[in-house]
């Protein structure tokens, strides 16, 4: 492994790991809240059980994800000093920013978790506001600094250097509204069927109780509202990367020649060269979905030499596995709904309860394939047209050695994350509610 | 301006040290209590402290990682590159004991108290690698983006280890001290003595890292002598009080002058090196953002510093209040 695709493999590993728990945070306080609420406003205690349940697994995931959040920032640092060094200028304000969006997070989920008994019932519940407040703004900045290193901006150069910065007009990118509301949907998405599939679960093993039907509907209904945002927002992603980062655009869609009415391919096999054998070819697709004309003239990866363009077998699969699992999701989260209006019965069918439990980690392989198409179609620049990220990485012959530590440490927290979240559910009982369970027990 | 910036990233630097240094003191005292069964309630009151705290304080590294970015990039640029292998074990240590935390706040029952050890081990090497990465930059033995080998077996290196423990066991101890003083006598009683102890350990080891940085740092030695050396002493008062305070058994204004000493010590200790951020290599000027760049640092910090300052002492003094349930579990008088 050479030491620029160790040092790239690091900071990927270490973001694919972070990002999970990172979405969870970005969800999971959202559905606490509508339990907790639904719990206090109809003093319903399956629903406080339902609040509480989450909670603990909250809580275990909240400590894995900071560390991991140190660890990447460090990593930045340590990983590529050279992009640190020059664009700290300009992405240190939202990096600044997110950093207080988190602590306000962070602050109120310990009032939260930790001050129960010495505050009173609703003002215990709206502690829970700043936290789902601070974990989106938090998602927001930091996708928006993400952002910014697909469409730099905010800053001319001169000699090499950045001068004229801007850190507003960096954090306000061309590529920022369209990433940020795909990300944050996304989080939202990935949670609720997450949430939903630990109760499908636990239905399949024979727990249908309103407790398990309270805790599927919730995930799901986090899923509906998700949903259409999504989609919406994936068009104008794909928009914006067709303007923005044309070559992107051609390796995810596997486009080798600059054209007119191009078609878009679905499947198939690709080469590095981006030529596409047994997909299938719908013409002109391509071009209406980026200008909303068939005339449209979309760049192909011809529009660039070779050492220009990303690895084109790794984005366009990404991309492709992207796509199908985003389209089997939505159609599941459609046919669960119109099976719980039409069809109650049938939203509890055994199939049904299997692919929902299936679609939180399908959920998340999609997230992790979209970090993969926004990372890796982006080579060989870490930003854009500015700087190559050959250049931005340490000269330490220690990468090598930090990947396999680092992959290894990550390998026995997700293990670690996995027995205490069972733990935790198995201590917590299925039918009573224990007196001060949100607390901790210490 | 450089200055002022300056001052906002090192103060959010000092909170770092002393919040999650106590907690490192705290997983120290958690493996130490938990080698004996008879200690075992000086183990679950060191929890019972550690716990609420425990994911708000490494935010204030981010804060300080951030804003040396916004700030100074060129200076994160050249630490991060020359401090890779010490960064990599401080990491590497940061992650093993949040494993061991989750394990042993949430784990089965059987692994619960075997994860002690290992969450003290790895608190212990958590304060150590924190605290040789810190000293690093005011040895001088960072020249052209590396840290030079000789730096593991410096004076420098070597008084950092046992100062890094005993001030991380000192502001572990106070806390849980504090905290105890209301729910367990007994525990109480141990926790202060050993803040004591280790208060007195950090002081002579304060002294020889000082030392030590003095003989290391030739240019800056002379800068000893200033407002910044008298803050620097200023800071060990206050420790030295704090440790007087334990002894006579006054919680409060103990924890008060140990937290005011070690931020103090710290903050003044980094003016002290001025005007170098990386001594010899690297002067603040030259590591600082444009102008209009740390205006909006500094406007942001403003806003925000305070905000985060008023939080968290707020949050300490809510938690260190019995809650509802543990007054009405106190024995009647």
């Amino acid at each position: 492994m050479s030491h620029l695709l160790a040092g790239r493999a690091q900071m990927g590993t270490s973001l694919e790991f972070h990002i999970v728990f990172a979405s969870l945070g970005v969800g999971l306080p959202v559905l606490i809240a509508i339990a907790h609420f639904l719990g206090l406003r109809r003093d319903d205690q399956v629903w406080m059980r339902i609040a509480t349940r989450l909670t603990r697994a909250f809580t275990v995931l909240v400590v894995i994800g900071v560390i991991s959040g140190i660890v990447i920032s460090v990593e930045l640092t340590v990983l590529w000093p050279t992009f640190v060094a020059r664009a700290g200028s300009i992405i240190g304000l939202p990096f600044s920013l997110e950093s207080y969006a988190f602590f306000i997070e962070a602050i109120f989920l310990a009032l939260y978790l930790f001050a129960r008994d010495r505050l009173g019932p609703w003002l215990h519940w709206a502690t829970l506001l700043p936290v789902c407040l601070g974990a989106l703004v938090s998602a927001w900045i930091v996708v928006a600094a993400n952002a910014w290193m697909n469409a730099p901006t905010g800053f001319k150069r001169e000699d090499g250097r950045f001068v004229d910065i801007s850190p507003l007009h960096a954090i306000f990118n061309a590529a920022m509204p369209a990433e940020t509301f795909h990300m944050i949907a996304a989080a939202y998405l990935a949670t609720g069927f997450s949430v939903a599939g630990v109760y499908a679960l636990s239905m399949l093993r024979g727990h249908c109780g309103t407790y398990e039907r309270r805790g599927l509907g919730l995930g799901m209904a986090l899923v509906a509202a998700a949903i259409v945002p999504i989609g919406v927002s994936g068009d104008n992603a794909g928009r914006m990367i067709a303007q923005a980062q044309p070559v992107k655009l051609a390796a995810t869609e596997g486009l080798v020649h600059t054209q007119r009415h191009a078609p878009l391919i679905l499947g198939g096999l690709i080469d590095q060269n981006g030529n596409t054998r047994y997909g299938i070819q719908i013409p002109d697709l391509l071009s209406l979905l980026v200008g909303r004309d068939p005339n449209t003239l979309v760049k192909g990866l011809d529009s660039v030499p070779p050492q220009q363009r990303p690895p084109v077998v790794v984005v366009r699969n990404a991309f492709s596995f992207m796509a199908a699992a985003g389209v089997a999701l939505g159609i599941l989260a459609g046919v669960y709904w119109l099976a719980r209006w039409r069809r109650p019965r049938l939203a509890e069918h055994r199939l049904m309860l299997l692919a929902v439990a299936a679609s939180g980690p399908l959920a998340f392989a999609t997230i992790e394939a979209g970090w993969i198409v926004t990372e890796v179609g982006r080579q060989p620049w870490i930003i854009y047209h500015v700087m190559r990220t050959q250049a931005a990485i340490t000269g330490s012959p220690l990468v090598g050695v930090m990947f396999v530590l680092f992959s290894a440490l990550y390998v026995a927290l997700t293990l670690i994350t996995v027995v205490a979240l069972r733990s935790e559910m198995r201590l917590l009982p299925r039918r009573t509610l224990a007196p001060h369970s949100l607390t901790n027990r210490h | 301006m450089v200055r002022a910036a300056f001052l906002v990233l090192w103060v959010y630097l000092a909170l770092f040290v002393v919040l999650s240094g106590g907690d490192f003191g705290v997983g120290l005292w958690v493996g130490v209590t938990s080698l004996g069964s008879s200690r075992r309630r000086l183990a679950d009151a060191a929890m019972a402290y550690f716990s609420p705290v425990w994911e708000m304080h490494g935010l204030f590294l981010i804060f300080f990682l951030t804003g040396l970015l916004f700030a100074f990039p060129t200076a994160l640029g050249l630490l991060g590159g020359s401090l890779i292998a010490l960064l990599i074990v401080a990491l590497a240590t940061l992650v093993l004991r949040a494993g061991f935390y989750v394990l042993l706040a949430h784990g089965p029952q059987r692994v619960r108290h075997r994860s002690r050890i290992g969450f003290g081990v790895s608190s212990c090497a958590c304060a150590i690698a924190f605290g040789l990465t810190g000293a690093a930059p005011a040895s001088g033995d960072i020249a052209r983006a590396s840290l030079a080998s000789a730096y593991y077996t410096s004076a420098v290196a070597l008084t950092a280890i046992p100062l890094a423990l005993a001030a991380s066991a000192h502001l572990g101890a106070v806390g849980i001290w504090n905290h105890t003083l209301h729910r367990d006598q007994h525990a109480a009683g141990w926790y202060r003595r050993a803040a004591a102890g280790a208060g007195v350990a950090s002081l002579i080891a304060g002294a020889a890292f000082t030392a030590a940085i003095a003989l290391a740092a030739t240019g800056t030695r002379d800068h000893f002598a200033s407002t910044s050396g008298a803050a620097l002493l200023t800071g060990a008062i206050m420790v030295t009080g704090a440790v007087l305070f334990a002894i006579l058994g006054h919680a409060r204004t103990a924890l008060l002058l140990t937290t005011g000493g070690y931020a103090t010590g710290l903050i003044a200790g980094a003016f002290v090196q001025l005007p170098y951020l990386v001594y010899p290599t690297l002067t603040l000027s030259a590591a600082a953002s444009p102008q209009p760049v740390l205006e909006d640092f500094l406007i942001t910090a403003f806003i925000g510093a305070p905000l985060v300052i008023l939080t968290v002492a707020a949050w300490h003094a809510l938690s260190l209040r019995p809650s509802a349930s543990e007054t009405a579990l106190r024995p009647p008088r």
